[in-house]
């Protein structure tokens, strides 16, 4: 179900109205329902897998606390926690890739083997929640967080609906005690959420729909297109990714503030960081903190002794994985490496670069780090969108080559509507102008009511406009 | 209370933000043009030979035959030739005609006194989802502002809802453009047939890659609708299955005639599939894989009104 | 508890290269610029040297704020 469907509008409106006349101790319980029902959308078979994953993750911890002076026991539930959640992600999400490569493999050797790659249909958001799990697990392991003893309030934990098909990936910090906290009606929380959801739907049927013509058209004809139209489709795709995904996120938070939950913040204007480092502090928040402190910080520190290499060693496996969260390709794990390899270098610089941003004059070296940080990005979500490896290279290749034709960019700009593309470029220019300011005073409710309700009135008047209406997925109900 | 308040100041501000930025777009003008049209892929300008048509259409006259259906209407029947056996008939087609669009067209222009047959043509594309197209064709340039109001709400779209608030602010404006190929009484003809190229390019694109057409149930429920207006108006109902060409992808076609034959059949309406008429060249008589040019017209047209006259739906007149 | 306080200020300001950096039981990376995951280890390690305790990876991941590093001081160096 798309948030920005019929369906989903008829959903909420139901859900929302059950919330309000039941009692509040039990108001989790509509949720939990409603939760399950979305989930069940789709497609009702892998229901029962996110069933399996909550009552062995909710099973796990409740061991691993009746063990907490047993070491070796304690663990042994971890491991049951963590196997049982990197399996079915393994299996739903890998097999195939592994499949595909085992088969690979075994042409090289010998043309009589004959593995056939699987085919398995990835059960929706199920990266996200089984990361979340995981993260729950680890929370009771560490002795961060008692385990959940009541198993609705774990389960909801596990499925809220407004974030299990993409995110935010919750800590159960953050959300046990909201979900422990009966939360009740409140005109703010609506207002707030009304602000958050429209806004979302802006960017995500004017911005992020409008652009993923364009950016199919030029991706889908690497061959055809000179290296200046493809930095155009690489730089549209970068704002298409960036308005989709944070649109979802905003959604996503809008919807749960109906219900009083505060979800976590996943986007920092990532476009503006001044280096690779800081990029991954403002994007994707909830997946970069998630990786930091569960995957990043335990291998950095498992190898201790090596000292900065240490940290060289965990960033690369931290972002190869991250790569490979994001799907089961090559050009996902490319995608990391050079993330990897951009850190590195940060790092082991680290020191040289502030000595740099001392002698020369700070707004020339910081535009000089932005540029170099956002022509990197860009260059680095070339591998995210590609269908396959050669055809990243081959843009590459075509990118640093032809990149100064300018004949053929407005060739491009006729072929896809002349004026009518210049509109949408319009568009995106008021988005990226505005983002700042809508996204900043929703955020804080840093303006007088009456001028957030007008910048509202404002988003919907333009949605009516220039929306795009049909249906388009958002880019990470693929991961 | 401060809520209700807040809800009413919204409602407003959306209410006059909206008409501003209509009037705003319908006074920014780009080459002459409203700004509106550069928003949309599907907002087309305001012209052609749908504003032309239904201007000319007379509705206190009684016509013979009224045509309607999509290009393969305004293309295929030539009131030209039906005119020469001294039948006075009218082409409502137009591009893209969805079913349920002309459904409203009907509505709103046809009745017994101003029509004794009127004739469908009907083919797959018209039952399909897809239909914005031809709504937003229609809302800007039929004739009745009424009929453009009731096919822009019916659609449930946000787009065509923006159209008919467009019209509403346009009214009186003139029509941008004037479409070549016109001739007149609703229709519109080419004389040019099939380049040899494009020939090959139908063979290795279009007819093997058997695009699925998935009929609209909607689509389906208002054929059946136009069937009962057209029962309760008093005016006969021919659907008609015109000529296509050997280019065309007819690996759908018989599952689509057996789809719309069940209503066809329980209402006793008359059906003619012409879809593979003989004498027709698909090299000379077609300029594409489904529309004839001129010369295909008056051989089909011929044809059809031998079979009309045959069954009775018109009379053979004296002078001919 | 005091001197571990003042001790784990002097650790701070050598990884840190600043000699301003005032700690308190609330303080997190947050609070201190170049406090981020990277230098993380550093601190740590620099710690561990100072007061001569080995900490682990388990350890670490329990630690939230200055405060919880101050406990597991305490607790290494008193157990």
């Amino acid at each position: 179900m798309l948030f920005n469907s019929l369906d989903f509008f008829k959903f909420f409106s139901v859900v929302f109205l059950f919330w309000l006349v039941t009692p509040s101790r039990l108001k989790w319980a509509i949720l939990l329902a409603a939760s399950l029902f979305f989930y069940a959308w789709e497609k009702p078979i892998y229901l029962g897998l996110l069933i399996t994953t909550i009552l062995v993750t909710y099973y796990s911890a409740l061991k691993m606390d009746e063990f907490k002076k047993q070491m070796s026991k304690k663990r042994l539930f971890l491991y049951l926690g963590l196997l049982f959640n990197l399996g079915i992600l393994i299996v739903f999400k890998y097999l195939g890739f592994f499949t595909d490569i085992a088969s690979q493999i075994a042409g090289l050797f010998s043309s009589t083997i004959n593995i056939e790659p699987l085919k398995i249909i990835l059960p929706i958001g199920i990266s996200f929640y089984t990361f979340q799990s995981i993260g729950y697990s680890l929370d009771v392991y560490y002795g961060l967080r008692k385990p959940e003893k009541q198993l609705g309030y774990f389960a909801l934990f596990v499925s809220f609906f407004p974030q299990i098909l993409s995110g935010p990936i919750g800590r159960s910090s953050e959300l046990f005690p909201q979900i422990h906290q009966n939360q009740n009606f409140s005109w703010d929380n609506i207002g707030y959420g009304i602000q958050r959801f429209t806004w979302g739907l802006f960017k995500k049927i004017v911005i992020a729909d409008r652009l993923d013509v364009y950016v199919n058209s030029i991706y889908g004809n690497i061959d055809g297109n000179q290296g200046s139209v493809l930095w155009l489709g690489t730089l549209l795709f970068a704002f298409q990714l960036y308005a989709d995904f944070s649109a979802y996120t905003d959604m996503a938070i809008g919807v749960a503030r109906f219900f009083g939950f505060k979800l976590a913040e996943n986007f920092d204007f990532p476009f503006i960081s001044k280096s690779v480092t800081e990029f991954w502090r403002r994007w994707h928040m909830s997946l970069s903190g998630w990786l930091r402190d569960y995957l990043y910080t335990p291998i950095q520190f498992s190898k201790k002794k090596w000292k900065q290499w240490a940290t060289v060693y965990a960033i690369f496996l931290t972002f190869i994985i991250c790569g490979l969260w994001h799907g089961a390709k090559f050009t996902f794990v490319i995608f990391g490496i050079i993330q990897g390899l951009a850190l590195t270098y940060e790092m082991l610089t680290r020191d040289k670069r502030q000595k740099w941003s001392k002698t020369f004059p700070p707004l020339f070296y910081n535009s000089f780090s932005w540029i170099v940080t956002f022509i990197f990005t860009l260059i680095s979500f070339v591998f995210f969108r590609a269908d396959t490896t050669p055809q990243a290279f081959l843009l590459l290749k075509k990118a640093f080559s032809s990149f100064y034709d300018i004949h053929a960019v407005k060739d491009f700009i006729v072929q896809a509507g002349g004026i009518k593309f210049l509109f949408s470029m319009l568009l995106l220019l008021f988005f990226i102008l505005s983002d700042k300011l809508f996204s900043l005073s929703f955020l804080n409710q840093s303006k007088k009511p009456f001028v957030l309700n007008l910048m509202v009135s404002s988003l919907i008047v333009l949605i009516i406009l220039f929306g795009t209406f049909g249906k388009v997925n958002f880019i990470y109900f693929q991961f | 209370m401060k809520q209700i308040k807040h809800i009413l100041f919204s409602l407003f501000a959306i209410g006059l933000l909206y008409s501003l930025g209509m009037f705003a777009l319908k006074t920014i003008k780009y080459k002459q043009r409203p700004a509106i049209f550069i928003t949309n892929d599907y907002y087309n300008w305001k012209g052609g030979d749908t504003y032309l048509k239904y201007k000319e259409f007379n509705r206190s006259q009684l016509h013979d035959i009224v045509f309607a259906g999509s290009s393969r209407a305004y293309r295929g029947y030539s009131p030209y030739i039906f005119g020469n056996h001294n039948y006075y008939t009218f082409n409502l087609g137009t591009s893209a005609q969805s079913i349920k669009n002309t459904f409203f067209v009907i509505k709103h222009y046809i009745d017994s006194t101003n029509c004794k047959v009127l004739l469908l043509d009907v083919f797959a594309g018209a039952f399909t989802k897809n239909q914005l197209e031809s709504s937003s064709d229609l809302i800007e340039n039929i004739s009745k502002p009424i009929a453009a109001y009731d096919i822009a709400w019916h659609n449930k779209e946000v787009r065509t809802i923006n159209l008919a608030a467009f019209r509403y602010l346009s009214e009186n404006d003139s029509a941008y453009f004037k479409k070549k190929d016109y001739k007149g009484k609703g229709y519109s003809s080419r004389t040019d047939s099939m380049p040899k190229n494009k020939q090959a390019q139908f063979f290795s694109n279009e007819k093997l890659s058997h695009k699925t057409i998935e009929i609209d149930d909607e689509q389906i429920s208002y054929f059946d609708k136009i069937i009962t207006m057209c029962h309760t108006r008093g005016v006969k109902l021919v659907c008609v299955y015109s000529p296509v060409s050997y280019f065309y992808d007819y690996s759908q076609h018989n599952n689509f005639i057996s789809l719309i034959k069940k209503n066809i059949e329980v209402n006793d309406v008359i059906f003619y599939d012409f879809s593979k008429l003989e004498n027709l060249s698909s090299a000379y008589h077609f300029y594409d894989d489904s529309h004839l040019n001129e010369a295909g017209v008056s051989i089909f047209n011929e044809e059809l009104i031998k079979q009309l006259q045959t069954d009775n739906l018109i009379k053979i007149n004296a002078t001919n | 508890m005091e001197k571990y306080h003042k001790q784990l200020t002097q650790v701070f300001r050598n990884v840190f290269q600043n000699n301003a950096i005032e700690i308190t039981r609330s303080t997190t990376a947050a609070d201190i610029d170049q406090w981020d995951s990277i230098t993380h280890l550093d601190l740590i390690t620099a710690t561990e040297e100072s007061f001569s305790i080995e900490i682990t990876g388990f350890d670490v991941m329990g630690l939230k704020n200055v405060g919880d590093l101050l406990d597991l001081i305490t607790r290494k160096l008193e157990d």
